[in-house]
């Protein structure tokens, strides 16, 4: 974070409102065993924006706390939330772009898939890899269904107008 | 959308549950929370509800605004009970037959305990963020991290970032509604089977994003205009300071707790 300026500061904000509203609005599918949580396609924005993890961890925190999952779920989500945004953050620098955006949504879907139902499991008392698989394909509709499109998008926006970087 | 009751929305009341230091409630909350993962006792769980329970009503908080926000989780509770039934403790006594399925003893334990567990931490949740201002439990999580300073991390920048986005969550939501509203015009149908509604909600998230991301300029050059400077020390507004009150509803929860949790421990029906 060494060296952001006043527009990292707020992109990282906005993002992390855009990420808790989201989440908050559709509460009754962003939470639990069987969720599709729409905010999450933003956890392809750190490809684009480097203080976009910093923002995703915030909205999550944010979010979180109104999930009713406990403590854990605000801590250990907002934080698997975080390291995704990082690696999806390196995913960006991979050589070939294509790959990289092929990539990119992979790491909130394997992190918060194996990590969340870490937890999540332990809570409801169901079986661990039972609660994997309802996270994982949940994430994976939000991510690859909604991110993708919406990185590829802003990608193509970006590259034509230059405002954005 | 907006007009919707949003599920943990802070209440903004003058209540006992409400004058208490955010601090007091959040480790209180922590610490129920954990000590919860470490039982199965119907009894500690039932101890747990009926106290929170207790200080929802004392918080001003009416059944029929609890009952309201709490469907969407009474619908995991049911399906977590479901599965327990279902699927746990299958080499135990049988009790019954379900739909032609077989209940066992273990498994209706199961399903009671886990379905009191996920009462419990709801009750929590709710009585945390029904209760608390969200820029408060901001500030106290934030102030919980500044001994991370000292290891080069930006706490203040981090502090501003979370209060930008707690100003910005009801702007966000009101464009949320007013896109929506206009792509209605335009004729975007948001009903219909789940794979239509994930379609069209990228026409919903393109335009929100390019907004907040006008939003995110703008705010920048405000941020820049007045002169920011990152890494520097920030005053808070609010001083927060621990009441008698305050230490009381710590210590009675947590040792009130303790001792049931130790009295319980031994239950011989869930161990």
């Amino acid at each position: 974070m060494q060296g952001w300026g006043p527009r990292d500061i707020a992109y990282a904000g906005i993002i992390a409102a855009l990420y808790a509203t989201l989440t908050i609005i559709l509460a009754p599918i962003s939470f639990g065993v069987y969720q599709v949580r729409v905010a999450e396609a933003l956890a392809v924005l750190p490809f684009l924006f480097r203080s976009a993890p910093v923002g995703l961890f915030i909205g999550c925190l944010i979010a979180n706390i109104y999930g009713g999952y406990g403590v854990q779920d605000i801590i250990f989500g907002s934080l698997l939330t975080l390291m995704a945004g990082y690696l999806t953050y390196f995913c960006a620098k991979i050589k070939s772009v294509h790959l990289g955006m092929i990539l990119a949504p992979l790491p909130p879907v394997l992190l918060n898939g194996f990590g969340v139902a870490v937890y999540l499991s332990e809570m409801t008392g169901m079986s661990y890899f039972f609660v994997v698989q309802m996270i994982g394909l949940g994430e994976m509709a939000a991510c690859y269904l909604l991110g993708l499109p919406l990185l590829i998008f802003l990608r193509s926006r970006i590259r034509k107008s230059r405002i954005i970087g | 959308m907006t007009n919707r009751l949003i599920i943990g929305q802070y209440r903004p009341l003058d209540s006992f549950g409400h004058r208490l230091d955010p601090r007091a409630k959040i480790l209180c909350a922590i610490f129920l929370m954990i000590i919860s993962i470490f039982t199965t006792s119907y009894i500690f769980y039932s101890f747990l509800i009926v106290g929170l329970g207790l200080m929802l009503i004392l918080s001003d908080i009416t059944v029929r605004t609890i009952l309201k926000n709490s469907r969407p989780f009474l619908i995991l509770v049911l399906i977590t009970a479901l599965y327990h039934l279902l699927f746990s403790a299958r080499d135990t006594h049988t009790i019954g037959e379900l739909f032609g399925y077989k209940l066992t003893e273990g498994g209706l334990a199961m399903a009671v305990a886990f379905s009191l567990r996920m009462l419990v931490f709801v009750g929590i949740a709710f009585f945390v963020s029904l209760t608390t201002m969200p820029a408060d439990m901001a500030e106290t999580l934030v102030g919980w991290l500044k001994p991370l300073q000292r290891i080069g991390i930006p706490i203040n920048d981090i502090g501003l970032m979370v209060f930008i986005a707690m100003r910005f969550i009801p702007v966000l939501a009101e464009e949320l509604d007013t896109i929506k509203k206009a792509q209605i015009v335009r004729g975007v149908n948001f009903s219909g089977g789940l794979k239509n509604r994930a379609r069209k909600m990228t026409v919903l998230l393109i335009p929100v994003f390019q907004a907040a991301i006008r939003r995110a300029d703008d705010l920048a050059v405000a941020i820049e205009s007045r002169g920011y400077v990152s890494g520097s020390e920030r005053s808070s507004l609010r001083i927060y300071k621990f009441r008698r009150a305050d230490w009381l509803f710590l210590i009675i929860a947590i040792i009130s707790a303790t001792i049931i949790f130790l009295l319980t421990m031994e239950e011989p029906w869930l161990k």
